[in-house]
């Protein structure tokens, strides 16, 4: 076992590597020089080749590519051409806030998914309803689905306020509050997807002999359908959630930006509007590295769990 | 949820976007371009969705922008397919090394998430209708290769290819012949999931700025101006936040029909 | 209901009166189970023999109210239990909550496929731990105890390391040994055994068996045995119930069936049993029953099993349906024709 994850983390080491020279690579010769960028397109060639000396952008990509790694490795990764701060930092203050919104996402789409779709009692009153919920989910886009929210309960109903962000120092309370719209935005495209996945492992659970086992020694419906079907079919759904959080990326740009909330989707938003490269390569890389080191967790944990796999 | 009811409302939705998007010069009451005084107006009996900041009526907007939708949709899912068709078949008939540098690859993109990758990609290039169907193609590609791969790997095991190679065909013989037809209908089924997914990709780019250039009717930037004015004229943003979400939901219900 | 409720006859334990079970599928109704009646005493071991489809797991299943009434499923008759701790009750007219009482307790169940009638993902200590949980209000650590000396008890080697195991490090015999530990772990009154040794080795399924009686002579527990293996009838069996597409078709000891079958079915079931003794063996094929269980959705006339009998007379066997008549000493055999015939002596 432990061989495994050491043999699955040395092959994520190179898959790292190899993303982040392509990313580098693309970026370098579809920009341009980014000092054409920054500039605009009108600037003079002459004021642009200062640039590019003062920056080094002159140099050859490989050379400039070893470089920003070897600096990157010791945090340093450039400062931002528009606010001139370290780009390290704007991302150490901004990543708590998107890591923050990213799991209670998850975590409230997997709760939910789990647990309506499994109550065995009004199951006719609750399923129908659960199936529209999850189709709404797919459907909607995340940023119809934050306005509508943000419609119903701040504007018209005045309940939840309409930004995503108050730091920990107001109070817990407030900052929760804040974070409750976001937070179900972002989640309901995912209650959807994993809804489907489980109610399809939960039929094929139902369908096994140890069902008909529990029930022969008098477990009550509630008790089967939480203690024997629900460990067999929720595998598949944690292992699921896990690599969704590389997904979720996405996702959470897009909610960041509906509810201004000052994470790391906003972040890269600004700085594609905004020209900023070396901010744009950074946060490129976070979520490029996010996501290989994701997919290792969710594989290793689905090991770990699986007692099949565990002991052999 | 009762099979024949989601095909039904699946091709009912899809064929009205369709329609929308091909007649929309005699569908739509007013020209989508046309400003006018009357502008962040409600719904009315002129102007059934109300009017935008500009005075153009929501409605027209809306049913023009079936077409860009639609465009972007069907385009980008066409070139996922015509790239990753042929490379799953490719990976899974073949084998061997090819396959072996394929698997991680296409694992690899498949992980990474659509929208950023989509984002990167359109601010480095240019947002443009072309490039958006260009950019979202390429970005969905490994998803349909990966299942094409998996069909063709299945079917490969089947006992009559080797009856057909006993028989003396080609290797590009029997891929056209048996393997292909077992794999339309899993394409079929992808390209419309694909569609549904450009279409809240396209627009989700397009509310963050980097869609369609106005004044061009789309979706997704018709909610982001729609969003500012929120409290004043809900109906600019959710009429064509319900378009998009009908439209996604029409394709996503046709292509798990069809599966 | 008012009135006098009919009752077990003192010596009883399980009395199941006229039992119906059927099922909608597509458009037709399906009558798995019509009209069985039967009765089982303490220390008895009833078997219910039929091939697949005659309706006889679906009998045990609905014994234990497994089968749920709903929209598509239609269950009536009565099985009248009575209870370890006095009193008689009727399984099918329970409530939810009595009838787990009576699930693992009154009553147990084992199943024919050990490979997946345990839970994967828990250990054999804490499936059996639960069973016994569910009845009786003891501690975790005292159900572990008491697992271990179930264990012990049915000769499981290791017992300790059964324990803390998973179903998938487990080989089937001891599996289905696993089984037997949790349906006895509440010492229910009446082991209801659906093909619980099919799925195993020859060797293994003595052992099963000779557990099995063991068990009994100890405890003085009934054991109600589905099979489609008259082998395994012979073995143990005192009285033998045979099923055919949803009813009872022949009730007898087991030994007289044997001897002289009155139902013609019967007869060709034990004439298609492989024999060593046979002098038709070098050569021949098998005897198998010619054409196939009737369609449940449309069973003949008359007789349901007149197409495929030897003995089957135009005119009697196709117009009307036989019911079961008595034609020795506690023998009952459903044929128009059991006096005139006597199917056993083919040879």
């Amino acid at each position: 076992m432990l061989t495994l994850i050491i043999r699955r983390l040395l092959l994520a080491i190179p898959t790292i590597l190899v993303l982040t020279v392509l990313l580098f690579f693309s970026v370098s010769t579809l920009l341009g020089t980014p000092s054409s960028m920054m500039l605009g397109e009108d600037a003079s060639p002459q004021a642009i080749a200062e640039l590019n000396a003062l920056y080094g952008f002159d140099r050859p990509v490989t050379v400039q590519y070893v470089d920003w790694l070897h600096k990157a490795l010791t945090g340093d990764l450039g400062r931002s051409f528009t606010t001139r701060d370290p780009v390290a930092n704007s991302i150490a203050s901004a990543l708590p806030v998107t890591l923050e919104l990213a799991f209670l996402a998850i975590g409230l789409a997997v709760l939910a998914a789990i647990v309506l779709n499994s109550l065995p009692s009004a199951q006719r009153i609750v399923r129908p309803l659960v199936v529209a919920l999850n189709l709404a989910g797919i459907a909607m886009p995340n940023f119809v689905i934050g306005i509508v929210l943000i419609f119903v309960f701040s504007v018209n109903l005045g309940w939840l306020p309409s930004t995503g962000w108050v730091p920990w120092s107001a109070g817990i309370g407030t900052h929760l509050e804040h974070l409750i719209l976001p937070v179900v935005t972002l989640s309901a495209y995912y209650f959807g997807a994993f809804s489907l996945v489980y109610r399809a492992e939960l039929a094929d659970a139902y369908t096994k002999l140890y069902i008909q086992t529990a029930r022969a020694k008098g477990v009550s419906e509630t008790g089967v359908a939480f203690r024997h079907a629900l460990p067999n079919a929720v595998l598949p759904v944690i292992t699921f959630a896990g690599l969704s959080m590389g997904q979720l990326v996405g996702g959470a740009v897009v909610t960041e930006t509906v509810f201004s909330m000052p994470g790391i989707g906003r972040l890269f938003v600004g700085s594609i509007a905004g020209r900023d490269y070396p901010v744009m390569l950074a946060v490129g890389m976070l979520v490029v590295v996010g996501v290989v080191v994701m997919n290792l967790i969710a594989d290793i944990l689905y090991r770990v769990v699986n007692p099949q796999i565990r002991l052999g | 949820m009762n099979a024949r009811i989601s095909i039904a409302a699946g091709m009912a939705i899809v064929v009205s976007i369709c329609i929308c998007a091909l007649l929309a010069p005699y569908l739509a009451p007013y020209v989508p371009t046309h400003s006018s005084i009357d502008f962040l107006k409600g719904p009315s009996a002129t102007h059934w969705f109300g009017t935008d900041e500009l005075g153009r009526d929501t409605l027209s907007r809306v049913i023009y922008g079936a077409r860009t939708s639609l465009a972007v949709g069907a385009g980008a899912a066409l070139v996922s397919v015509l790239i990753g068709a042929p490379a799953g078949l490719a990976a899974g008939y073949l084998g061997g090394l090819f396959d072996a540098v394929a698997v991680p690859v296409i694992d690899l993109f498949i992980a990474l998430p659509g929208l950023v990758l989509a984002l990167i990609i359109t601010v480095m290039v240019g947002p443009s209708l072309l490039n958006l169907v260009l950019v979202l193609g390429f970005v969905m590609w490994p998803t349909v290769a990966r299942l094409v791969r998996g069909q063709t790997l299945a079917v490969r095991e089947m006992a009559f290819i080797e009856a057909a190679v006993a028989a003396g065909g080609s290797s590009t013989w029997i891929i056209r012949r048996h393997v292909w037809p077992n794999i339309m209908r899993i394409v079929a089924a992808q390209f419309s999931l694909t569609v549904s997914f450009a279409i809240i990709t396209s627009a989700s780019l397009s509310f963050l700025g980097l869609g369609i250039p106005p004044p061009t009717p789309d979706w997704g930037s018709m909610v982001r101006t729609g969003y500012d004015f929120i409290g004043v004229n809900p109906a600019m943003s959710f009429a064509p936040g319900v378009a998009i979400a009908v439209t996604v939901l029409g394709f996503y219900l046709m292509g798990n029909a069809i599966k | 209901m008012s009135g006098l409720a009919p009752s077990l006859p003192p010596q009883a334990l399980l009395e199941v009166d006229n039992l119906e079970v059927s099922f909608v599928a597509g458009s037709r109704i399906v009558q798995a189970v019509n009209g069985v009646s039967f009765s089982i005493a303490s220390g008895e071991t009833l078997a219910i023999v039929g091939e697949s489809g005659s309706g006889k797991s679906t009998t045990g299943l609905a014994m234990m109210g497994l089968i749920q009434r709903s929209a598509t499923t239609a269950i009536s008759g009565e099985v009248r239990l009575r209870r370890k701790a006095d009193g008689e009750c009727d399984v099918l007219k329970l409530s939810g909550r009595e009838l787990r009482k009576v699930r693992g307790n009154d009553v147990a169940m084992i199943f024919q496929e050990p490979m997946s009638s345990l839970n994967p993902v828990y250990s054999i200590g804490a499936q059996i731990g639960e069973a016994i949980r569910l009845h009786q209000h003891v501690g975790r650590a005292e159900a572990q105890a008491k697992a271990l000396v179930l264990l012990k008890d049915l000769g499981v080697p290791n017992p300790e390391k059964c324990l803390t195991s998973y179903p998938h490090q487990l080989s089937g015999g001891m599996r289905q040994r696993v089984m037997i530990a949790i349906a006895l772990s509440c010492e229910p009154s009446l082991l209801i055994a659906d093909e619980p040794t099919t799925a195993l080795d020859v060797t293994v399924q003595a052992q099963i068996l000779d557990l099995l009686a063991t068990i009994q002579r100890k405890t003085g527990m009934a054991i109600i045995f589905i099979t489609h293996n008259l082998g395994v009838v012979s073995l143990i069996a005192d009285r033998t119930l045979v099923m055919y597409a949803g009813q009872v078709v022949e009730q007898v000891p087991t030994g007289e069936l044997f001897e002289r079958p009155r139902m013609p079915y019967t007869a060709a079931l034990l004439r298609s049993l492989p024999r060593l003794d046979n002098e038709r063996l070098a050569g021949e094929r098998l005897a198998a029953i010619p054409g196939s269980v009737p369609n449940a959705g449309h069973p003949p006339d008359g007789c349901r099993f007149h197409p495929r009998c030897d003995y089957s007379v135009e005119g009697i066997c196709n117009g009307e349906r036989p019911g079961l008549t008595a034609c020795g000493t506690d023998h009952l055999v459903r044929c128009f024709r059991w006096r005139e015939i006597e199917p056993g002596a083919a040879a």
